[in-house]
């Protein structure tokens, strides 16, 4: 990954469904207390100015098409945050009738569309602990080592 | 001969040297406010990681390019060839050097206000729309500061002003001057235009990569010439050497520049019906303040 933007993250907050319990994490996770600003992290208003995305909730269909727009803005490099279980594999809405069941899914379909993602950092939890996020960043940023391998088991119909 | 020499040499190490500083007074800024918030913050040399780290990313195709790239290559340009001349204008006598600088603020203001608008994007017209409104009262504000400098000290050399006697009508005048650059850096209360949360990043949102980095960088660039001028002009008479005034001006830079964080941090946001209307009544007041002064003191 690019030196440069291990230096500098910009992170945009992409809420695709989630309960918002993930997404309250998030915003403490920028509170001063835990001071993600000294890793170099920035949160912005526009998926233009961001390298990685903060992504809660397990992609409805309904949000699905604002999803890929929202990443096709992202200029790359671009890396993707799965936050809480739901975007890491479905969580509760795992196979049910309007999600399409987190971020390995999404990524087939970006793959179909030619949209390409430099990363993707896994952060299980439900909700996610603003630690496990600053965690991943510091994954992201090439200063921790991965935990867990992640592996998603479809159910069987 | 030897001193044009030093002042060959001084032009040109002032300017690279803030050049390369000016995002370093940034960080510095938000590491006060970590500070303030007992916090580490971010290093040192955080805005330039920022701004090295848009200019790696790929360069996304915006609506409009033409004309974007154009007015935020014309902006970068301006900002950097009005602090230039400031500080040539202040080590070598220029004549009319005031008016030179008040044109090329006036095109860089234009230049500022005009590129939201060719975006084409809604958000960042309305942010422009919102700034066109205190870019008008400033910019007036500031033609008539110049133009009574220029009456009241006899003067249209910058480099001149350190050899005039200071009255208190003229340290009025540097006073509007502060304001009129505090609120040019676009801080709180008059950011209206970088309405963040209400209207996605204000003027900024369509700029990516690359592009935005040009325009964070020659930004700041354009935030110190507001704090640089004031400096100035308020120092220049009491120092008696425009070599020196220039040296203090660079020396306050930073702690004006945390001087301005810290009072940012004291204000909320003010509504874009409410922040002309109380700036002109401010400015009128000092205006008329600096007239009395003059024709007690004449
Ligand atoms: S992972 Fe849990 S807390 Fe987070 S959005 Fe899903 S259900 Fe809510």
């Amino acid at each position: 990954m690019s030196e440069y933007i291990k230096k500098s993250i910009w992170v945009f907050h992409l809420n695709t469904g989630s309960c918002n319990a993930c997404d309250i994490e998030i915003l403490d996770a920028l509170t001063p207390y835990f001071d993600a600003e000294r890793l170099g992290v920035k949160l912005v208003v526009s998926p233009r100015h961001a390298d990685a995305l903060l992504l809660t909730g397990p992609i409805t269909y309904e949000s699905l098409p604002k999803v890929i727009r929202a990443i096709e803005a992202v200029p790359r490099p671009r890396f993707i945050l799965a936050l809480g279980s739901c975007a890491v594999g479905g969580g509760i809405w795992h196979d049910t009738y309007s999600t399409i069941g987190g971020v390995p899914e999404l990524l087939k379909i970006l793959k179909n569309r030619g949209i390409e993602v430099d990363g993707v950092y896994y952060v299980p939890g439900c909700p996610i602990r603003p630690e496990a996020l600053i965690y991943a960043v510091g994954i992201l940023k090439g200063i921790l080592q991965k935990k867990v391998k992640m592996r998603v088991r479809k159910a069987i119909a | 001969m030897s001193l044009d020499f030093i002042n060959a040499g001084l032009v040109l190490s002032s300017i690279t040297t803030l050049l390369f500083i000016v995002p370093i007074l940034d960080s510095i800024e938000r590491k006060v406010k970590a500070a303030i918030h007992s916090r580490i913050g971010p290093p040192i040399l955080q805005t330039w990681y920022d701004i090295r780290k848009l200019f790696a990313k790929k360069l996304s195709v915006i609506p409009n390019p033409f004309h974007v790239v154009f007015f935020l290559f014309l902006y970068m340009m301006l900002s950097i060839m009005s602090i230039t001349y400031f500080i040539t204008a202040v080590l070598v006598p220029m004549w009319n050097s005031i008016m030179v600088l008040i044109i090329l603020i006036t095109i860089l203001q234009t230049t500022f206000i005009v590129l939201p608008f060719v975006t084409s994007n809604p958000f960042a017209i309305i942010g422009a729309t919102r700034e066109v409104l205190l870019v008008l009262v400033n910019e007036i504000v500031f033609f008539i500061a110049m133009a009574l400098l220029i009456f009241f000290s006899g003067e249209t050399y910058l480099s001149s002003l350190p050899y005039i006697h200071p009255t208190p009508a003229y340290l009025i005048l540097a006073a509007i001057l502060f304001i009129v650059g505090y609120v040019s850096c676009g801080r709180q209360p008059f950011d209206i235009a970088e309405a963040e949360p209400e209207i996605a990043s204000g003027i900024l949102v369509e700029l990516t990569g690359p592009l935005l980095g040009v325009f964070v960088y020659a930004n700041l660039v354009r935030r110190a010439l507001f704090k640089l001028i004031p400096v100035y002009v308020l120092i220049a008479p009491f120092t008696g050497s425009n070599m020196y005034a220039l040296i203090t001006s660079l020396i306050i830079l930073p702690i004006l520049w945390v001087i301005y964080a810290g009072l940012a941090a004291l204000f909320g946001r003010s509504r874009v019906d409410i922040a002309p209307v109380s700036l002109l009544k401010l400015y009128s007041i000092l205006f008329s303040i600096t007239i009395i002064l003059y024709l007690v003191f004449k």
